[in-house]
């Protein structure tokens, strides 16, 4: 596949890529429209402070998880484009709900149900994994994501404009955000009526779902388990600060403790209902795999999709506050993080596929995450603007660029597999994004963005020491000589002739 | 004497394929097959049996040419690899030593209008100065002599 075959309009899997891509990237700009308005909604409202927007940050990415493990079942039984239509519909609804709420419960519980919205990597990857050949495959996918998340820059560039000079005055930025909920509710039925599930004649033939990942020995399942614990149990975080904050009474927290403990418990007992038999039995040699690859690679997605999420998230503000600049010129300085997405995630998988050892770009990736926010943590209003937007750039070439290597290699630990590992690691990326914003309530930006780089350098050691460079492996070889040829034409003849 | 080729079935390699066995035949030779099914770079689970369909493919185009070689009256040995192109067929040949390893030059049949083919060409021509093709990467380090056929 070229480059150039992404403006073939005509064919079916281009259009398919498309017509996903531009689904993806709507509940994007729908998912971080908040972040550019955060300053105009300050205004608006005299009884929300700056605490409270960074509690919705993190309520913004806290629910993903849980609802990337529904979508997962509802995608087996359903396809992507049913699942992918209802999720726009859908989730235009708690998007409606926040651009009109007027109280602090209801913009938290609407920016929590909104969090469910990004479990949407996941359909459309779905669906382009069933419109092009496994050769191809990569480049799709690596497009898609990139385009698709290239929508929370079009909302930090766009939103501000839109809720400042289009509708103007205190309520701008409600209509802003619910405009842009209506076209997702739209796009959602469109999606519907304008794409099948594959080519024409395709099989949706349910794959065989085990409940959790197999691992390979029993030191390898303890780690699951210890890596596991934090998916959902991430989400204790969360309880405590809105525990902490008021929004909660301390019956309410225990209660959603004790669902957290509950979901936990249940993964648990799951990857041991799994994989105590298949250990019991013994795995063969040559079909064993190192579980610490998956956790390597869950680490460089915390560190750089968490990050991106959590950056993004905190920038358009940031900008603003620092540089002292207009909600509008903010938004699209801001928004250069997330732009360069449409080249440096495709690349970041190019780089990786084209290299020749995969494990080397991922460890330059993650020590180029971490210089790079380094240098943001050292940035201050006493550095020209324009040298602060060069180094936010480069540092975002890396986080997504990363982003890229990080799924380029998951395909090649275990192909059984694959899509429980992608789930895994994709996961961690939010998991990441809810750390990073329950520090950053405690923290100034500038420490943020160390802690930020830390990470990096914390996941570029756990790379060196537990990631190995995926082997390729012969498959089969047998012999043909040319007497044999001969004998088994001779033998053809005889039958014919017979 | 035992040649190795590398083998994807694509207009080049099949012309590099039967431009060897002219080029080589009175030797006496054993064409050693090497074909690489390229692992599927798909993060879901959408569509496995799409790359085990590609793979039986494959395979068969391996066997068309094995079948090939018999014509001629040579003997062929094939080898299915998969992993990266490059790596697997680099390993191959420092494990069964062949005398020599025979690589088409790659082709890409240009195709589309102006605009599209001259950004294939760019994209095409910084890849190749970067990072190097199948081709580039084997002749570096192959442990033994390497014939690119060029295949007009």
């Amino acid at each position: 596949m070229k480059v150039a075959d992404v403006f073939k309009w005509k064919n079916p899997e281009i259009r398919a890529l498309h017509l996903t891509w531009i689904a993806f990237y709507i509940t994007f700009f729908v998912w971080f429209g908040m972040a550019p308005l955060a300053s105009s909604m300050l205004k608006s409202l005299d009884w929300l402070t700056p605490d409270d927007i960074k509690l919705f940050a993190i309520a913004n990415v806290a629910l993903t998880i849980p609802a990337r493990i529904i979508v997962g079942m509802a995608l087996d039984r359903w396809g992507p484009r049913r699942v992918f239509s209802v999720l726009l519909v859908v989730m235009a609804l708690p998007a409606l709900f926040f651009a009109f709420g007027d109280s602090r419960v209801q913009l938290l519980v609407s920016r929590l149900v909104l969090s469910s919205i990004g479990a949407s990597f996941v359909v459309g990857i779905h669906m382009t994994a069933m419109w092009f050949k496994p050769k191809d495959i990569g480049f799709a996918e690596g497009f898609y994501a990139g385009w698709g998340n290239f929508g929370s820059a079009a909302a930090a560039m766009s939103l501000p404009a839109i809720a400042i000079h289009i509708f103007g005055g205190p309520e701008g930025w409600r209509w802003a955000i619910a405009s842009s909920a209506l076209i997702m509710a739209a796009y959602g039925v469109y999606y519907w009526f304008a794409i099948s599930d594959g080519p024409p004649g395709t099989v949706h033939h349910k794959p065989k779902k085990a409940s959790a990942m197999e691992v390979s020995t029993w030191a390898d399942m303890i780690k699951l388990i210890l890596w596991t614990i934090p998916m959902v149990g991430v989400l204790g975080i969360l309880v405590w600060r809105i525990e902490d904050m008021g929004y909660l009474s301390a019956t309410g927290a225990t209660v959603c403790y004790v669902v957290i403990a509950l979901v936990v418990l249940y993964q648990i007992i799951q990857i041991l209902r799994v994989n105590v038999p298949i250990l019991k039995k013994g795995v063969p040699e040559d079909d064993k795999y190192p579980f610490n690859s998956v956790a390597a690679l869950n680490s460089t997605y915390f560190a750089n999709f968490g990050a991106e999420l959590a950056v993004v998230s905190m920038l358009p503000m940031f900008f603003e506050l620092t540089w002292g600049l207009t909600p509008t010129t903010a938004g699209i300085i801001a928004a250069s993080f997330a732009f360069v997405n449409l080249v440096a995630r495709p690349m970041g998988g190019l780089v990786s596929d084209r290299l020749g050892n995969r494990r080397f770009v991922m460890l330059a990736y993650m020590f180029g995450i971490g210089v790079g926010f380094l240098m943001m943590g050292l940035m201050s209003e006493k550095w020209p603007l324009l040298v602060a937007v060069a180094v936010t750039v480069a540092c975002s070439v890396f986080v997504q660029g990363a982003e890229g290597a990080t799924f380029g290699i998951i395909p090649s630990i275990k192909r059984r597999i694959t899509g429980q590992i992608s789930g895994m690691a994709g996961a961690y990326g939010n998991v990441g994004a809810v750390c990073y914003l329950t520090l950053y309530t405690f923290v100034s930006p500038s420490q943020f963005f160390m802690i930020i780089a830390a990470g990096a350098f914390i996941s570029f050691a756990l790379c060196f020491v537990w990631l190995k460079e995926p082997e390729g492996a012969f498959s089969e070889e047998y012999y043909v000589s040319s007497v044999d040829r001969e004998l088994e034409a001779l033998r053809q003849q005889e039958v014919t002739i017979k | 004497m035992r040649i190795m080729i590398a083998y994807d079935n694509s207009r080049n390699s099949r012309k590099a394929l039967d431009a060897t066995i002219a080029m080589f035949k009175p030797l006496d030779p054993l064409i050693m097959l090497i074909g690489v099914v390229e692992g599927s770079l798909d993060t879901s689970d959408a569509s496995s049996e799409l790359f085990s369909q590609q793979r039986a493919e494959f395979q068969g185009f391996l066997r068309e040419a094995a079948e090939r070689v018999g014509q001629a009256g040579l003997n062929a040995d094939v080898i299915l690899a998969e992993g990266d192109a490059r790596k697997m067929i680099l390993k191959a040949a420092e494990h069964k030593k062949p005398d020599l390893l025979v690589i088409a030059r790659h082709s890409n049949e240009p195709d589309g209008g102006f605009i599209s083919r001259s950004l294939n060409l760019l994209v095409d021509e910084l890849d190749y100065m970067t990072f190097g093709s199948v081709s580039a990467f084997l002749a570096r380090r192959a442990p033994c002599p390497v014939l690119i056929q060029a295949c007009p």
